[in-house]
């Protein structure tokens, strides 16, 4: 049983290990692969600064709501074991920042501590008259996408380093699940104009005296698209670019400027800061994550394929969750090819 | 930042010089202290700092400079809200600006963590810090052996960086600053008419106070950046202070100890100590270890005395003893010494006057 993951990025990765995880021992001649063109430092994943957040509302999307949820504690069942560190995940405190009352989220609960913010909080930010403060995790992708491939070339998982063009390629090399965790680039093998590039820019500085992280918003001009701050291990991330429909991975003087004279206004500190690194990437945007299983062919020479991109700026936010779904989905086509092959043996016999 | 106020300044009569003002000490307290002087004496003194030691040598720069506040059994609880209000809001100023990142000051966020219900209750300076208020059941999973905890956000003066600042911040005040051991307050007395004492644990050899003793705090610098918030257990024996550049792991309270090298022992146990808070802490790297003697004392003294020998007279302000709460009350005991320093130059002009008739 050959099951390819397309895509390395943080929803490839943890897929393929999820999956790993569940059926390696039930499924012995499972053979898993994970086929990229793009492995980290250079997937739309590793720009990410790696803060555990959703977006403001689900738009009464539970199933969402639920993936963030056992994500995160996921993730905080790791915070006191000695991995954490290698992954890149650790606790970090801080403010969301409005200029009108705004409801509570849907992940407050999910997140530790939330509450608003007191008026004496409120006056280190002119401007902004509302707002939450919380403790959330960070997970660096510059680190976890490493500790992911490490626990997987451990397993045994292949790793090939090329661009697949179809779905029938997998196929005709005798693979019989495909997992499509191509981010971005879905449309490439499947046509979805659902999925839209939100563009984002960032700057990296060195501002180690920033502990907090700080994200405001504009209602009116929508997600990230007010400047943000969020401080990691190492760099602290400056951004505020959300740019739908936008496909240029360049770099843009303009919204570096914007990014850099909105956030030094947000926190005048950051002036004094060393400028490291700019990078621009492509969020993977969509209504919803598209998490399904389709098949294709027919017949004897039926293929599934099971899709899971779309996670927009939310990608590790939601991320394992998700790759929990793709594992149950591909446990019920297991279940099925297995049904079916006993089947077959029992004509056999009959016959 | 501008503190021009002068609040009813001395005027120097013709007859009288200004007056001269020596500041021994260049800790947190002797620093913070000359630049208050200064600030409300625009004009009308000239101020010296004498010391020994300067930062990175000085026993404020081992501390982690929390304004977290320690309660003096001997001060009324009511002084020591006003010193750490002050204190706070002075700081939080200067967080909030372009200056927050040379003068080290910044926001950190944590927990103060209880085994013993009886421990938590509330404390005085609950409504100064930043959204107090007590952990969730869900935050208090983070730590097994606790029972109950408080959750605050609150600020942190890194050293060296703020005591050069406040270097920097002198020396744009025309203050004088020289490297000099004072071995007894009245050798001063022929250079100086007004001298304030702010040698913390020195304070006990230089002017014999017996009431003065050190509590000896041994604490690792190591380097973990990616803990950003401060875990401090309630018994304030273990603590983990996130910094600039490397966390504080600490600690220990030794009275009447002297003993300035590290020992070996204690640093294990202080390690071992965080790493069960904060687990990550075992991938910590490039630890160093320091070694401070709290200048501890029921109340921190600050009053003035005259000292005199023959005809010759010295006044003296005394600021010293704040003990584990340096930090945290620094600027209001700037505040009240350099009103006694005020104090003294009118006592100085009034006897002058005097002195005409």
């Amino acid at each position: 049983m050959r099951i390819a993951v397309i895509g390395a990025g943080v929803i490839g990765l943890s897929t393929a290990l999820c999956i790993h995880d569940r059926f390696h021992a039930l499924v012995p001649q499972l053979q898993l692969e994970v086929y990229a063109d793009r492995f980290t430092p250079h997937t739309t994943s590793d720009g990410a600064a790696g803060l555990w957040q959703p977006y403001l509302s689900d738009h009464g999307n539970l199933q969402e709501t639920l993936w963030n949820k056992e994500t995160f504690e996921h993730l905080l069942g790791y915070l006191n074991s000695p991995e954490a560190k290698e992954m890149g995940l650790f606790l970090i405190s801080g403010y969301n920042l409005f200029k009108q009352p705004v409801p509570d989220p849907s992940w407050k609960n999910i997140v530790l501590g939330f509450r608003n913010l007191t008026p004496k909080e409120l006056e280190l930010f002119p401007g902004y008259s509302y707002g939450w403060f919380n403790t959330a995790l960070m997970l660096e992708c510059r680190s976890y996408l490493p500790w992911l491939t490490n626990r997987l070339a451990q397993r045994g998982v292949k790793f090939f380093h090329r661009k697949v063009e179809s779905f029938e390629e997998m196929f005709s090399q005798g693979i019989d699940v495909v997992i499509n965790c191509t981010g971005i680039r879905a449309g490439e093998l499947q046509p979805d104009p659902a999925l839209q590039p939100a563009r984002g820019q960032i700057i990296k500085v060195l501002a180690p005296w920033v502990k907090h992280f700080i994200i405001t918003h504009d209602m009116e001009s929508g997600i990230y698209s007010s400047p943000y701050v969020i401080p990691g291990s190492e760099f602290t991330v400056l951004g505020g670019i959300y740019q739908q429909g936008n496909w240029n991975e360049e770099n843009s003087a303009q919204d570096h400027k914007s990014i850099w004279e909105r956030c030094c206004r947000l926190l005048p500190m950051l002036q004094k800061a060393e400028i490291v690194q700019e990078w621009s990437g492509l969020r993977p945007a969509r209504p919803t994550v598209r998490l399904e299983r389709e098949s294709i062919g027919h017949g004897r020479s039926r293929t599934e394929v099971i899709h899971n991109y779309g996670h927009g700026g939310f990608g590790i936010t939601i991320h394992w969750g998700c790759a929990m779904a793709a594992a149950r989905l591909l446990g019920n086509i297991l279940q099925e090819k297995q049904s079916q092959s006993r089947l077959r043996k029992s004509c056999h016999f009959t016959f | 930042m501008e503190y021009c106020e002068c609040l009813s300044p001395p005027i120097p009569t013709p007859q009288m010089a200004a007056p001269r003002v020596a500041v021994v000490g260049a800790g947190l307290i002797g620093l913070s202290t000359a630049l208050r002087i200064a600030e409300v004496n625009p004009n009308c003194c000239s101020i010296t700092l004498l010391s020994e030691q300067f930062s990175p040598n000085t026993t404020s720069d081992v501390a982690a400079g929390m304004l977290i506040p320690h309660t003096y059994p001997g001060t009324p609880i009511h002084v020591q809200k006003q010193w750490f209000k002050e204190t706070f809001t002075y700081l939080f100023a200067i967080s909030n600006s372009a200056e927050a990142s040379e003068a080290g000051i910044h926001l950190v966020s944590g927990w103060q963590i209880f085994k013993n219900p009886s421990e938590a209750e509330v404390p005085f300076w609950s409504d100064i810090v930043l959204g107090f208020r007590p952990m969730s059941a869900a935050e208090l999973q983070k730590f097994p052996q606790h029972s109950h905890g408080q959750a605050f956000t609150t600020l942190k003066c890194d050293c060296p960086p703020y005591l050069l600042w406040l270097e920097k911040r002198l020396k744009a005040n025309g203050v004088q600053i020289h490297t000099r051991k004072v071995a007894d307050l009245w050798e001063l007395h022929s250079e100086y008419d007004i001298v304030v004492n702010c040698t913390g644990i020195g304070a006990r050899q230089l002017v014999g106070d017996q009431q003065l003793f050190p509590i000896r705090g041994q604490v690792l610098k190591v380097h973990a950046p990616w803990v950003k918030n401060f875990i401090r257990d309630g018994d304030g024996l273990t603590y983990i202070y996130p910094g600039i550049d490397s966390v504080t792991l600490g600690g220990t309270r030794e009275k009447e100890s002297w003993r300035l090298s590290p020992d070996p022992g204690t640093t294990k146990d202080i390690f071992d100590r965080c790493c069960s808070l904060e687990p990550s802490l075992q991938r910590a790297q490039d630890i160093r270890v320091k070694v401070g003697l709290r200048p501890s004392r029921s109340c921190v003294r600050l009053q003035r005395e005259v000292l005199s020998q023959g005809g010759a007279k010295l006044l003296v302000v005394h600021n010293y003893g704040h003990g584990a709460g340096g930090f945290s009350v620094h600027r209001g005991t700037a505040e009240e010494a350099a009103h006694l320093v005020q104090e003294c130059i009118a006592a100085l002009q009034g006897s002058s006057s005097r002195a005409k008739l």
